[in-house]
């Protein structure tokens, strides 16, 4: 893993942090919605995780999670939805981004996060986007 | 500022996007340049073919059904897709139309497989980023229409 690849990992890992607490706060506050923010929140500590593993294995400095996000607290399900689809949208994003920097495996690897985070969006409420992850505005 | 359509090429890369939407290119960071990169054009061209035929897919789904047809959100995230690659919708009928929901969404999931392939293998990071996006949104797509099938 090369330092940019390294650095364009950090920032997905700094957002799968974000969906662990995320999807903590949705199936905290949402009964409704507990058991697909149970998943959610599982698929992404294991992700979690293994980005840790993977960047530590490399010699690679890594990134904590932070005491908390600026995520508005979820009243109901409609505006946790919202924040679910935030998440993976940003994720998206930065793997967009990291397609950018890796070589083939690393590209590889984050076309997979890539797929996943974008179908994320759409079980969690999302319309379809043409270009998940590519800001055109 | 490109001109719309215009024939540019990716920072770096020598890579030649004739007829690709200058918001995306910018959206993956592109600017211009004068050398093309042939294997890069043909995954573009492929990809534009694809999406040609994918949006001829959909439009030729008997009956059209309500779900998708409803707020418009499947058709519209395809078509711009092609229009983005610089591609225009195809003058007939599809080749071979889906027959269900569940054909259709097969086809886009194959296809989305088929760009996430395109982007591991481009040389220019602007194209690897705009087929991977790609790729994204064609799951999304049938990710949803499987839903309605």
């Amino acid at each position: 893993m090369t330092p940019r690849e390294a650095a364009g990992w950090r920032r997905v890992l700094a957002l799968e942090h974000e969906a662990v607490w995320t999807y903590g706060l949705v199936g905290a506050r949402v009964t409704d919605l507990r058991d697909d923010a149970r998943e959610a929140w599982t698929a992404h500590r294991s992700a979690r995780d293994a980005l840790l593993a993977r960047l530590a294995a490399a010699g690679a400095r890594t990134v904590g999670p932070r005491p908390a996000y600026d995520v508005p607290i979820p009243r109901d399900a409609a505006t946790a939805r919202r924040a679910a689809v935030d998440v993976e949208r940003r994720l998206a994003a930065a793997c967009v981004a990291l397609v950018a920097l890796a070589g083939d495996d690393e590209r590889r690897r984050a076309v997979a996060v890539l797929r996943r985070a974008s179908l994320a969006a759409i079980d969690w409420g999302s319309a379809p986007q043409a270009f998940p992850g590519l800001d055109r505005s | 500022m490109l001109a719309a359509g215009a024939a540019v090429v990716a920072a770096g890369a020598g890579l030649h996007l004739a007829g690709l939407d200058d918001d995306l290119l910018r959206a993956a960071g592109a600017r211009p340049h004068p050398e093309p990169d042939p294997a890069d054009e043909r995954l573009l061209s492929a990809a534009t073919s694809r999406q040609r035929a994918l949006l001829a897919d959909l439009d030729a789904l008997p009956g059209r059904p309500a779900v998708l047809a409803r707020d418009g959100a499947v058709r519209r995230a395809v078509a711009e897709q092609l229009r983005a690659l610089g591609g225009r919708p195809a003058s007939g009928p599809a080749a071979s139309p889906p027959d269900s929901l569940v054909d259709l969404a097969g086809r886009f999931a194959a296809a989305a497989r088929e760009a996430e392939r395109a982007a591991v293998a481009a040389a220019a990071p602007e194209l690897a980023q705009v087929l991977a996006s790609l790729a994204a949104g064609r799951a999304q797509v049938a990710r949803t229409v499987g839903r309605a099938g």
